[in-house]
Formats: structure tokens, C-alpha cells, sequence
């Protein structure tokens, strides 16, 4: 307790006489941290979507008129035949209008005299369909078909979305790096202008006896303080960005809590490690 | 031992002396004549060109890097400027000396007031150096050279900043602690006040011993 007062005191009058820079680190740092969080906050929803889609992957075989409940089943054997369908289910023009209403309300197919939404067979596939050659050579076999009109899969989007993804990712890497870099040399900085200011009483600490662990304790806590109160500040702000997101555009999920010490423990280590650097000064 | 900074320049030549156990020694020589650079040598700022230092038990010329801070713990320092740090009080300043070294807290204190009031400062003893006068301050940084009951302590020009009396009265404090058991060397240019105590008194002159007398 004594030894945690102490360092405590010296943390204090390492930054009492530099305030302003060591707010302006601060803010830097939340600065550097708040853009990688962006990244993993886009990131993971757009793995959530894409999971999403993953799980619900359908291919929309669009007929050329309305099958007869015998035919119907018959077509769906055959579907179910072909290799990377998994499951097969009829739609009928009543089952697409009535789906469409529900989803849009009545009021989008008013002043139309007819139902001109065609039947259509949505045929559940493996993710091995998802590959661009293969969802080709499925839709190409269906389109043989003489009742199919149309066949319509957002397996394009998913690996487009997949591609989005990975980019997304290799950004958030090259970002986190560089913030990582940032945030120690930031850190560093400040913590060498400390030791600087407080050269003084390093000195005569040394000249004392007091061993270099002692002197160095207070100013890697020092660092990593601000690297920790940097990242809660951005935990913050991201936490605000999100909610603004969600009310306003998209609904999107937020950092979990296991996450969110991950992000704030990382900054501390940052902070830790710039302090460290700047070790060399003592 | 000899010290020298590259080639040519010599700082220290051929030094050779011993200081006994419960002595109170002076160190005379014009300015630049090796005093400090002695001294220094002596709580390992420094590094002999040649030759070695025996310190109590310790080896200076052998010591590695990490022990020097548990050598510095054994010799008490003392400077012209004082060198107090001016964001503590004279009791933390004293303090400091304990606790590097880890020292309880009551422990601290005790000591801390023992030695302030050795040195006849105690009530100064909330005192932040700035409002403390040249005497008092250079009071306090004895106190904090002592505190540790060190094998040496080293003073280098202790009254460089001080007038005649104060002067006078730090080096009769100096005396008093040397005639209750402490090892001291005084590095000083005042060969004068020196003489006063009747001590030996080594004089260095270029980096060279020159003799001695009382």
C-alpha cells in the first residue's frame, strides 16, 4: 500500500508541472485508438452479416408459369438430386404475393389488375456453391430446365461481401499496427519529457542508491495510465458512434464485454511498452 | 589510480592514499585540480582510467552496473548545490535516503527526525527548500548523506555556496558527526578553514598528489 501511495505521488509529480502535454498525448491517443476500434466495430458486423447470409443461403429458381402440385413435386426431386442442393421448397404466385404483401404492406401491388409475381422454387445449397465456378455450373444445369425462367443467387454478394470483408480486416491489421507504433511513440514522448523535466530528482534518487526499477516504476505506470485512460475514452466514443449508427442507418452491434477489456487492456500495454522506450533516458 | 578523459587529458595521476575507518579528511587544490573527479571516482559517477578503489567491502574498480545503486546506499553525498529535490519537503528530502532502500514507514520517520535534529533543523522539517536559507539547505542534505549510517561520507565543496559562518558551523557539524563514529572526506578549496580542525589534509594539484600536512 505504502509502495503503491508512493508511486502514486511520484506518477502525480511526474505530470503535474506538464498538464497541457499530457492531456494533448491523451487525446492522441484516443485519437489513435478510436480508428482501429471503428475497424473491428465494421468488421465484426459485417462478419455477423456475412454468417447470416451463410446460414440462409438460397438460390431463387424463377419458374416460367405455375407448376400443378404432381409437377411441383416432381420438379423438386429432381432439384434435390442435383449435387450441392440440400433442400427444395415450391413457391407458388399466391405464396410470393402474399409474402410480398407482408413484407411491404398491401398498398405497393395496388392498381395492378393481376398477380405479376411468377412462381419460383427456392433451393437451399451447400456453402460449397458459394465458389464462383460451381454457382455457375448449378444455375447453368437449372436453367436447363425447361420450366425455369430465371435463376437468381446471392452467392455473388456473399463472396463479394467476403472480399469486402477481408480487406476490411487487412485494413484493421494495418491500422492497429500503426496505431500500435503511434501509441508508443506518443507514450514514449511524454514519458521523456517527464523523466526530462524531473531530471533533477532522478538524479539524486540514483545518487541515494534508489535502483532503476524504483525510478522507472512510477513513469511505466505513468504510461500506462494514459495508454488506459486513452483507450476508455475511445471505448466511449466508439460506444456513442455505434448507438448513432444503429437509431439513425443500420443496427449494429457493439464490442462484447470480453472485447472491450481486450481493447482498454491493449492500451494499457501500449502505454506500458511507450514508457518502457523511453526507459533509456534514466 | 588515474583517471584520464581520452588520450592526453589527465584528470588524476598516480592517486594513491587510504582513509581510515572514523576519519574526517580534507581534499585542498585549486579549482580543477582533480577534487571532484576524486570523489566522483569515489561514489562511481565514474569509472578509474587504472588502478582500483577499495571501498569497505566493496570493490569499486570490479563493481557491475547493478550493484552501484547498493554501493550508493553506503556512501552519503553532499554538494555545493545542495541537490534537493524541490518538490519535497526537508523531511521527505531526508526520507528518500530510507526509502530507496525500504525502510518501514516508522522506521523512516524515526530516523528522519533523528537526523534532522542531529543537524539542527528539525523544525524546518516541512520545509520545502526553496524557503530554506544556503545553511539550512546544505543542513538537510547533510542530514540526508547520514541518515543511512554510510561507510563514507563524501562532501565536495560543502560550504562553496555558504558564507564565512555558515561555513564555519557546517564544518563543525561535519566534525561532530565525524567525532560520533562517521568517515568523512571534504573536498574543499578553503585550505584555511580546513586547518582550523586540525585534521589531515591531502593536496591535489593537477591531478597530482602533492603531499600532506594537518
Amino acid at each position: 500500500m505504502r509502495q503503491l501511495i508512493r508511486i502514486a505521488v511520484e506518477m502525480w509529480r511526474a505530470v503535474k508541472f506538464e498538464l497541457l502535454p499530457t492531456f494533448g498525448s491523451l487525446l492522441t491517443i484516443f485519437l489513435a485508438m478510436i480508428l482501429p476500434g471503428i475497424v473491428w466495430v465494421a468488421s465484426k458486423n459485417l462478419s455477423r452479416a456475412e454468417s447470416e447470409l451463410r446460414k440462409n443461403l438460397v438460390m431463387n429458381v424463377f419458374l416460367t408459369g405455375e407448376l400443378s402440385s404432381s409437377r411441383a413435386d416432381s420438379l423438386k426431386n429432381q432439384f434435390l438430386r442435383i449435387g450441392g442442393v440440400t433442400g427444395a421448397g415450391y413457391v407458388s404466385r399466391d405464396d410470393a404475393l402474399s409474402r410480398m404483401k407482408a413484407r411491404f404492406g398491401g398498398e405497393i401491388l395496388e392498381g395492378l389488375d393481376e398477380n405479376p409475381l411468377p412462381s419460383s422454387f427456392e433451393l437451399r445449397v451447400t456453402e460449397a456453391v458459394l465458389e464462383p465456378r460451381a454457382a455457375r455450373a448449378l444455375v447453368t444445369r437449372l436453367k436447363a430446365f425447361p420450366e425455369v425462367d430465371d435463376v437468381v443467387f446471392a452467392g455473388e454478394l456473399l463472396s463479394r461481401l467476403g472480399k469486402v470483408l477481408r480487406s476490411v480486416k487487412m485494413l484493421g491489421y494495418a491500422l492497429a499496427l500503426l496505431v500500435a507504433f503511434t501509441a508508443i511513440f506518443i507514450v514514449a514522448n511524454t514519458v521523456r519529457v517527464a523523466i526530462a523535466d524531473r531530471r533533477k530528482t532522478v538524479e539524486i534518487m540514483q545518487l541515494v542508491g534508489a535502483t532503476r526499477g524504483y525510478i522507472l516504476t512510477p513513469f511505466v505506470l505513468l504510461g500506462g495510465l494514459l495508454g488506459l485512460v486513452g483507450a476508455v475514452i475511445s471505448v466511449f466514443a466508439l460506444a456513442e458512434i455505434s448507438g448513432y449508427i444503429s437509431r439513425s442507418f443500420v443496427l449494429i452491434k457493439f464490442l462484447m464485454p470480453h472485447e472491450i477489456v481486450a481493447f482498454i487492456l491493449t492500451g494499457l500495454l501500449l502505454g506500458m511498452l511507450g514508457a518502457v522506450v523511453a526507459r533509456e533516458n534514466i | 589510480m588515474s583517471k584520464h578523459y581520452g588520450h592526453r587529458q589527465a584528470a588524476l595521476t598516480d592517486i594513491s592514499f587510504s582513509v581510515g575507518k572514523g576519519e574526517l579528511m580534507f581534499l585542498t587544490g585549486a579549482s580543477g585540480a582533480g577534487k571532484s573527479t576524486l570523489l566522483r571516482l569515489l561514489y562511481l559517477e565514474e569509472k578509474p582510467s587504472s588502478g582500483a578503489i577499495t571501498l569497505g567491502p566493496f570493490n569499486l574498480s570490479t563493481i557491475t552496473k547493478e550493484q552501484i545503486p547498493i554501493l550508493r546506499r553506503h556512501v552519503g553525498v553532499i554538494f555545493q548545490d545542495f541537490r534537493l529535490i524541490p518538490e519535497r519537503t526537508a523531511a521527505e528530502n531526508v526520507a528518500l535516503a530510507l526509502e530507496v532502500v525500504g525502510k518501514g514507514r516508522r522506521e523512516i520517520r524515526r530516523k528522519t527526525d533523528d537526523a534532522l535534529r542531529l543537524v539542527g533543523i528539525w523544525h524546518k522539517r516541512n520545509n520545502y527548500p526553496h524557503q530554506l536559507s544556503g545553511g539550512e539547505a546544505q543542513r538537510v542534505a547533510v542530514a540526508r548523506a547520514m541518515v543511512n549510517d554510510p561507510l563514507v561520507i563524501l562532501a565536495d565543496e560543502p560550504t562553496g555556496n555558504l558564507d564565512e559562518q555558515n561555513s564555519r558551523d557546517l564544518l563543525a557539524l561535519l566534525r561532530d558527526l565525524n567525532l560520533s563514529g562517521a568517515t568523512i572526506i571534504v573536498a574543499t578549496h578553503q585550505v584555511g578553514l580546513a586547518r582550523e580542525f586540525g585534521r589531515r589534509i591531502l593536496h591535489l594539484l593537477s591531478g597530482t598528489l602533492q603531499g600532506e600536512s594537518r
